[in-house]
């Protein structure tokens, strides 16, 4: 019996991994490079994102409901395709323990200071475990079911703080750095849209293409959305070198938070936000990244190898980086090449040898 | 063996539950309201006050301070705030943070190095309101017993808070704006000072606090003016005013301008909004401001026919004059320390981006003789309870008994 | 010290829960990638806990992607204000 999901739970999914690790990131990152054209920055993020998303739709279409990682099995052969998938599964393996990384260590830095790394990693690592065993329909429920929730804390932060919104913060709009606008959009789109090949694996478990593809366009547009208000957010009422300082601007967004003095230090929302969508993201990317080694291997049940992979993710968050300031060097560079090798360049092939192959199918 | 399992599971979830990993109990740590850092030679002199609990909410209260400060000297904030255990009995929380005090002597040689620490350490929320002792060490500030609020740092807090609110010449600063402002060129920043009134040494007794009217009594007043890290002045009551109406900052205040006859009339300001403008002509920058002003009538001490529409207008251009000497009184001030509180350089910016990179190497030079035209328009409203001034019939009466 | 026998006995847990299901079906080829990756990954945390150091994963990505991402990094470096 295979695993369904339906064109909503998909969408859910979409604008979970859009927004899973890299919303806390975003505003410091945007204005690192924009300044005060930050959320400008994100509209040319999202505009960029449609376009990736019409491409992985396109690959979606002529996969045509067949299983990902079989397909690009018969599309180059035995060996040129299991060197593809290594390299996908290799980028989804690098997401998996960057995004354990990123949540446990902001666990222990904000909000349970003095707990070690080792424990929160671990605890998550297992409950992503939990969860994958269940299989893609129940993280597709789940997701469904915290969704809500996840809107509710992102408009609530964003009401709250309005009143505290400085939008002479944001002018000039778009004078000056124009450059560094644009250019800010490479880093800002590897962390977001680019990750979302990885979904490309769990298409197949879509029960209707054409509401699969509806879902991706809408679910990465109204992620780019939310990141904008996000961003602006931020700008606005921390202004522009509060959110460069901030390791994470959107917790300090969250401290902002004071209502007639009595409703005050709710930034735990903020925290919600996180926790809800970096897990469904760590689910979808574990999942597809046993269900990859499990095809390496010639597995038939991915839930043979999830156990040792939790570990191995486990220790891979571990050994993930050295410290704070690497990880921002990192997103600032290496991982841009990854993203754009896996995110761009490996779909625009399998695309390119999909309409050749036509006939194949 | 499934019971086993079931009970096996249940009470591992139970360890992970607990929740008292990193607990620290009431009873092991002390909450620090206010925190005062002076310069102490090469060191940083760090003081906290800290509650005494059972005086602020015990059942039996005792004539015990409800405070006590503690103090230690280091060579960064980290390390006297750490070095504050050798004299306090336990470990300091900071979360609860109200109030950070800078000696003044502190703040002319540069609070910079003082707020990584601040925003960095995770423990410190960023909340607390950030002022300036004149005249004096932050230390002797805190450790002033206040009346009426039980824990000085709430008395200083809540007062910058309400003074803010309802008489315009001071600001509360907050850290994230203080650090945007240190750090971004094209503003500078400012800090409300507070001082004392009376003897330091009489306000650290509980004494302090059994008088109607304390020996030693903590004021809010003036803005101290900086350039970068460095304390360079303090604006006085009226430039300070000025400073809130050009800054947009003015919530509620009182005005008063002579009546023709000698005696004042006093208006309530409820509504103050301020455009700044900046602009460039013939490659100059240039500023204007415009305050609009809408107020009631508070207080006739004088003679005046208020029915009259030419009166009103007549208090209306006086005020507005007033106004515009006020703000001009508080430009010149900020120009002769040689910074620009206002944030005329991001005007610029706004409004020229171009020009702006250009000038923004040489804004010190600009600035002390920037063109600032300032205009303001003051409406009248309301008249409060009665119309014509009661003033005006005691007169009458007096001059008919005499 | 206590890290790692807290870690021995979740993984011993965890083996002993799969290998359990695994051996209600048949199918040797599961059993054995599963005790070798077991085995493998056990093996390295336990020397991570026992204070053998290992190389960051992240130092391995950026000495691979290194002629490319390098140059990318320092003409990203340009775009980025100095604060």
């Amino acid at each position: 019996m295979t695993e369904k999901l339906d064109g909503k739970q998909f969408t859910v999914l979409v604008i979970m991994n859009t927004l899973g690790a890299s919303i806390i990131f975003i505003p410091s990152i945007a204005t690192n490079y924009g300044k005060e054209n930050g959320w400008i920055t994100l509209i040319f993020s999202t505009i960029l994102g449609v376009f990736i998303i019409l491409l992985y739709n396109q690959i979606i279409k002529k996969l045509n409901g067949k299983e990902f990682f079989s397909t690009i099995d018969i599309l180059f052969g035995k060996w040129l395709g299991a060197i593809i998938i290594m390299l996908l599964t290799c980028y989804i393996f690098i997401n998996t323990f960057a995004n354990l990384w990123a949540i446990s260590d902001f666990i222990s830095l904000q909000i349970l200071m003095g707990t070690p790394f080792e424990v929160i990693s671990l605890i998550i690592a297992l409950t992503v475990l939990i969860a994958i065993r269940y299989g893609i329909e129940v993280i597709g429920r789940t997701a469904q079911l915290f969704f809500p929730f996840t809107m509710l804390c992102a408009l609530l932060l964003t009401l709250l703080v309005i009143k505290d919104a400085d939008f002479s913060n944001i002018t000039p709009i778009f004078q000056l750095n124009k450059s560094a606008t644009i250019v800010g959009t490479l880093p800002i789109v590897s962390v977001t849209f680019l990750e979302l090949v990885i979904l490309l694996a769990i298409t197949d478990n879509v029960n209707n293409i054409q509401s699969a593809r509806k879902g991706f366009l809408v679910g990465g547009f109204t992620s780019g959305l939310i990141l904008l208000v996000i961003t602006l957010a931020c700008i606005t009422v921390l202004g522009v070198q509060g959110t460069a300082n901030y390791a994470y601007p959107i917790y300090a967004l969250g401290q902002r938070i004071s209502i007639f003095d009595f409703v005050e230090r709710v930034e735990i929302i903020v925290a919600f936000i996180w926790f809800f969508t970096i897990f469904i993201k760590l689910c979808v990317s574990f999942y597809v990244f046993t269900n990859g080694i499990s095809h390496l291997l010639k597995l038939k049940n991915y839930k043979t190898l999830s156990v040792p992979l939790a570990l191995f993710i486990f220790l891979a968050s571990i050994l993930s980086v050295p410290n704070t300031f690497a990880s921002f060097a990192f997103i600032n560079g290496a991982y841009i090449v990854l993203s754009v090798t896996a995110g761009l360049i490996l779909p625009l092939i399998i695309l390119g040898v999909l309409l050749i192959k036509k006939r194949v199918f | 063996m499934k019971r086993f399992r079931v009970w096996l599971l249940c009470s591992s979830l139970c360890l992970l539950l607990t929740g008292c990993w990193s607990a620290q109990e009431l009873t092991d740590i002390t909450l620090a309201k206010a925190l005062a850092i002076d310069k102490d030679g090469e060191d940083y002199k760090v003081t906290i006050q800290v509650l005494n609990p059972g005086e602020i909410a015990g059942d039996q209260l005792s004539t015990r301070a409800t405070i006590s400060t503690y103090s230690a000297s280091g060579r960064s904030i980290f390390e006297a705030i750490r070095k504050l255990t050798k004299s306090s009995p336990r470990k300091v929380h900071l979360s609860h943070l109200q109030l950070v005090v800078y000696g003044e002597e502190t703040a002319k040689e540069g609070i910079g190095k003082t707020l990584d620490f601040l925003i960095r350490d995770h423990e410190v929320r960023t909340d607390f309101t950030i002022a300036i002792a004149k005249g004096l060490s932050g230390d002797a500030l805190i450790s002033i017993l206040t009346p009426l609020e039980k824990i000085p740092a709430d008395k200083v807090r809540s007062s910058v808070e309400s003074s803010e609110d309802f008489w315009a010449p001071t600001k509360e600063v907050k850290l994230d704006e203080l650090i945007e402002s240190i750090s971004s060129n094209g503003k500078e920043a400012i800090l409300t000072g507070v001082y004392l009134v009376g003897s330091p040494d009489e306000g650290t007794k509980m004494e302090n606090t059994e008088y109607s009217d304390s020996p030693a009594q903590i004021y809010l007043d003036d803005i101290g003016v900086f350039r970068g890290d460095k304390l360079q002045g303090w604006l006085n009551e009226k430039e300070s005013k000025g400073f809130n109406y050009i800054t947009d900052n003015v919530t509620n205040t009182i005005g008063w301008v002579d009546c023709n006859d000698g005696g004042t009339i006093s208006v309530e300001v409820f509504q103050s909004n301020t455009n700044m403008q900046g602009s460039v002509v013939n490659g100059e920058p240039s500023i204007k401001i415009d305050i609009k002003i809408k107020a009631n009538i508070g207080d006739v001490e004088c003679s005046l026919d208020l029915s009259k529409p030419k009166t009103i207008q007549d208090v209306q251009k006086k005020l507005e004059q007033k106004t515009i000497n006020i703000a001009e009184a508080s430009i010149s001030a900020a120009q002769e320390y040689r910074s620009d509180i206002f944030g005329f350089g991001n005007a610029i910016r706004r409004s020229n981006p171009k020009k702006w990179e250009q000038i923004k190497d040489n804004w010190n030079t600009i600035y002390p003789d920037l063109n600032v035209d300032v205009q303001a328009q003051v409406e009248i409203k309301k008249s409060g309870m009665i119309t014509q001034p009661i003033y005006e019939k005691i007169e009458r009466k007096t001059e008919k008994e005499e | 010290m206590p890290n790692i026998i807290i870690f021995w006995v979740i993984s011993a847990l965890l083996s002993y829960m799969e290998i359990k299901r695994l051996n209600k079906r048949k199918g040797m080829k599961d059993k054995i990638i599963f005790i070798i990756m077991m085995c493998l990954f056990i093996t390295l945390i336990s020397l991570h806990y026992l204070d053998i150091k290992l190389p960051y994963i992240i130092d391995m990505i950026e000495f691979v992607t290194k002629p490319i991402s390098e140059p990318l990094g320092k003409w990203l470096k340009n775009f980025q204000q100095p604060s």
